[in-house]
């Protein structure tokens, strides 16, 4: 994942988050549909300038597509599963700014930066370090999920018995996390995160 | 506060990592809230899902405040997320009951953290509980997302005696869940020396 902390088009984090929070707003109140535009292409800005260009198009072909959607009242009058269908992608329409904004946040920050400003914010670390390891974690999180659902297909287990199936996941999953989590504790302890001090250059 | 009973990084990862999987599994859970019966079943459900998660964070973090930071994150992202403030204050107090019962426990005793568990599993139950404090804004939000008729159904069935049994089923699902976490720690954590 290339993060470019020297790039001036790389907000910083407490920036980041203030726009999902603001975008969260739209949530509730809807905006106007230029105003939406103008979102969408400065996030893509931001995307296309961190080398994320595949996810800057990406960006702007899906909001034009969730665009093109029926207001409600139409969607009211179509057949069921065309119903379900549609009214799923009308709520994604309604959560992609902030979605985005929180994708935008993940992808070009990295732990370091996060955990900084959160410090310059006096955020106790009580609150500031568990966040920081939630947007450590998630990516690995991710990943070991899909190992298990191949492992689970690889000795035939299905979800004919729920409670068995809630057991075969969520037994290895803790497991992982546990190991991972000591790992993560141990890294952060060596890097001397129980004692910050003011940092000093070391380079000649 | 310093006799080894304060939080160390240690224990403040753990907390960040078992948000994650709190998280992920109530949101996996929460499809089902789709259906509109379905949704006063949700917290009852979750408690039986997350309990084996909750009670091994118990079992791993026995200091003071662990399961308040733990219970304040997961509504502070569903409130990033567009719910309202009630979550959150609704959040705070489930949370606060459930830090003093396992206190009471001294933060070992099984049962204590049990109807620590069955408490903290409430929380979700504030997601309906804005609905009947503020049920306007509420329903205005819920109109264009979901559609007429769903929040129609909503408003019909959210009542403060129904509400009563959504409570009931949730410290129920949360006793449940507890004691099939209690059987997991045994048969698989202990084995594998997590805990």
């Amino acid at each position: 994942m290339p993060v470019l902390l020297e790039n001036p088009y790389n907000p910083n984090p407490i920036t980041k988050l203030a726009t999902t929070f603001l975008l969260g707003l739209t949530v509730i109140h809807e905006m106007n549909a230029y105003f939406e535009w103008a979102a969408v292409l400065a996030l893509s800005f931001v995307f296309y300038k961190n080398e994320f260009k595949k996810d800057a198009v990406r960006n702007i072909i899906i909001f034009g597509l969730l665009s093109l959607l029926p207001n409600v009242n139409v969607i009211e009058s179509t057949n069921i599963f065309l119903k379900m269908f549609l009214m799923l992608l009308l709520v994604l329409r309604i959560f992609y700014l902030p979605l985005t904004s929180g994708v935008l946040l993940v992808k070009t920050s990295d732990v370091g930066s996060i955990i900084s400003s959160m410090d310059k914010l006096k955020l106790p670390r009580a609150v500031s370090i568990p966040i920081a390891v939630m947007f450590r974690f998630f990516p690995s999180f991710k990943e070991e999920g899909q190992n298990i659902k191949r492992a689970m297909k690889i000795r035939g287990i299905g979800f004919k018995n729920p409670i068995r199936y809630i057991e075969h996941v969520t037994v290895p999953l803790l497991i992982m996390s546990s190991n991972i989590s000591d790992d993560i504790s141990k890294a952060a302890e060596t890097k001397c995160i129980e004692n910050p001090n003011k940092k000093i250059g070391t380079s000649l | 506060m310093n006799n080894g009973k304060s939080l160390k990084v240690k224990d403040l990862v753990v907390i960040g990592i078992f948000t994650v999987i709190y998280f992920a599994v109530m949101f996996g859970v929460g499809m089902i809230g789709m259906i509109p019966i379905l949704f006063l079943v949700y917290p009852a459900v979750l408690g039986v899902v997350t309990g084996t998660i909750i009670m091994l964070f118990m079992a791993k973090v026995q200091k003071p405040f662990a399961l308040f930071i733990l219970g304040i994150l997961t509504p502070l992202i569903m409130f990033a997320m567009g719910h309202t403030y009630v979550l959150l204050v609704h959040g705070i107090i489930v949370m606060a009951i459930a830090e003093l019962i396992r206190r009471a426990g001294n933060y070992k005793s099984f049962k204590h953290n049990m109807f620590s568990f069955a408490v903290f599993n409430t929380w979700v139950c504030g997601s309906l509980m804005q609905l009947l404090l503020v049920k306007d804004r509420y329903l205005e939000m819920t109109v264009p997302m979901m559609g007429e008729e769903y929040a129609k159904s909503l408003e019909r069935l959210v009542t403060y005696p129904n509400m009563g049994l959504v409570y009931l089923g949730a410290i129920l699902g949360g006793i449940i869940g507890a004691c099939i976490g209690r059987v997991f720690l045994k048969k698989h954590f202990a084995k594998a020396g997590i805990v």
